[in-house]
């Protein structure tokens, strides 16, 4: 197998429960699959430079938190540049690079009408998709980290979002680890799926393996008399 | 009124809140932001002010700056004159007295804003200091406004540690307060009035201007 993009062993006790997972990322998009309580986001957290360890500004792998926590003095536009890095290079490519992710990003996420409103005058749902845009702007990220990143979206919406932010972030040759807790997401996503229950990973692996089970209980849960392909 | 006075307690209370802001921002931060252990001491130290009477720590400092200790004696070769007495040992009294105006309602802006807002930041790329000016600075400009003008409102109010360091020297450590105490003192009710209207007028104005402010902005999550 190839060499893994991310390695790291974590650590964490929290009220009820206790994490110890060694986390290996390898598909270019991983999911965190797990009913709430399993340790997901303290894994994101982790793995983003929150809890100790190398400092976060360091790592450069950004975390669009589940609730968005945007800069209330900045605007939509100010917020999505605020990870804008300097220039290192020839200026002119860098600032045109860093034009066409802007506008890349704005129109991936429909936020072009609200670039210049502050985050109060959003709503959830538009707040969470800057949150998201925000967190993909930075260009040298290692890995972009999305706490159940369209929670709240109407489902139509958040398919069509998250099927054009896979294609996105592949052609970008960005890596992303999301957390889930729904078995559509992940099947959606046809991700690399780790499994999470109370601290610990119970399996690795194709999202169509690791969750046949959900999948299953999902579908008999849907209109019996009729197959689906999922 | 006594106009070199009025100058005077300019002067001291416009210089005590610059120098406060400046030694008050990162002393709030580590307060607010930081691990240590010592920070419950440094706490009680930056709170001290406001329980002590004045005069205490007008005394200890006068004890402190003057001829009897090895610190006062340096301080009186290297300036030539002793600081007890002076417009700088003043300055440095107020500072102490003060700092807790200053610290306070920093630290307390600084812990409402939401943690989120600065992991974000760093989860960007933002190194502390940038997140400090980009995120922390503006989110906490109505603390920093109400610090400045507690900081110099109190400052021209002191009185005691005025009066134990800086004694009553007219154009060098007379303050209002010590002319308005001098003006009764002399039976000049007339002129009295006026100095303790001015001063009235001054701090009710002040105290308006933080309580207007207060509350206008919110530093919460969306």
């Amino acid at each position: 197998m190839s060499e893994p993009l991310l390695h790291e062993h974590i650590t964490a006790t929290l009220d009820s429960i206790t994490i110890d997972v060694t986390v290996a990322l390898r598909s270019p998009w991983t999911v965190l699959f797990g009913p709430s309580g399993s340790g997901k986001s303290t894994i994101l957290r982790s793995i983003a430079g929150l809890r100790g360890g190398a400092p976060a500004w360091k790592r450069h792998i950004p975390l669009a938190s589940q609730q968005a926590a945007l800069f209330p003095h900045m605007t939509v536009k100010g917020n999505l540049e605020f990870g804008r890095e300097l220039p290192t290079g020839d200026f002119k490519r860098e600032q045109e690079l860093h034009a066409e992710r802007f506008q890349d990003l704005v129109r991936l996420f429909r936020i072009s009408d609200l670039l210049e409103r502050y985050p109060a005058q959003l709503s959830g749902g538009q707040a969470q998709r800057v949150s998201v845009a925000r967190a993909l702007m930075p260009r040298y990220s290692r890995l972009v980290l999305l706490d159940e990143p369209f929670t709240g979206l109407e489902q139509a919406l958040r398919d069509e979002l998250l099927l054009a932010l896979k294609q996105w972030t592949r052609e970008h040759r960005l890596p992303v680890l999301s957390v889930t807790h729904d078995v559509t997401e992940a099947l959606l996503l046809e991700a690399e799926v780790i499994k999470l229950r109370e601290g610990r990973i119970v399996a690795q692996g194709p999202a169509q393996e690791v969750l046949a089970e959900e999948r299953l209980q999902l579908l008999r849960s849907l209109d019996g008399s009729r197959t689906f392909t999922l | 009124m006594d106009l070199d006075a009025l100058w005077l307690t300019f002067r001291l209370a416009l210089t005590t809140t610059a120098i406060l802001l400046c030694v008050g921002l990162p002393l709030a931060a580590w307060l607010a932001y930081g691990q240590s252990r010592l920070r419950p001491l440094v706490q009680a130290l930056v709170a001290l002010p406001l329980v002590l009477p004045p005069t205490v720590l007008g005394f200890y400092l006068l004890v402190l700056l003057g001829p009897t200790t090895a610190v006062g004696r340096v301080i009186t070769t290297t300036l030539g004159h002793p600081l007890a007495f002076s417009f700088t040992g003043l300055l440095i009294g107020s500072l102490l007295y003060s700092l807790p105006f200053a610290v306070q309602p920093l630290v307390s802006g600084m812990m409402a804003i939401a943690p989120e807002l600065r992991e974000a930041a760093a989860t960007l790329g933002a190194r502390p200091s940038v997140v400090f000016v980009r995120v922390t600075m503006p989110l906490i400009r109505p603390s920093l406004l109400t610090a400045g003008i507690l900081t110099f409102t109190h400052t021209i109010g002191e009185f005691g540690v005025v009066l134990m360091l800086g004694g009553n020297i007219p154009g060098a450590t007379r303050t209002l307060s010590i002319a308005l105490y001098d003006e009764v003192a002399d039976f000049n009710f007339a002129a009295a009035n006026r100095t303790a209207l001015l001063l009235l007028a001054f701090s009710f104005v002040s105290l308006l201007l933080v309580h207007w402010r207060a509350g206008q902005r919110s530093t919460r999550l969306v």
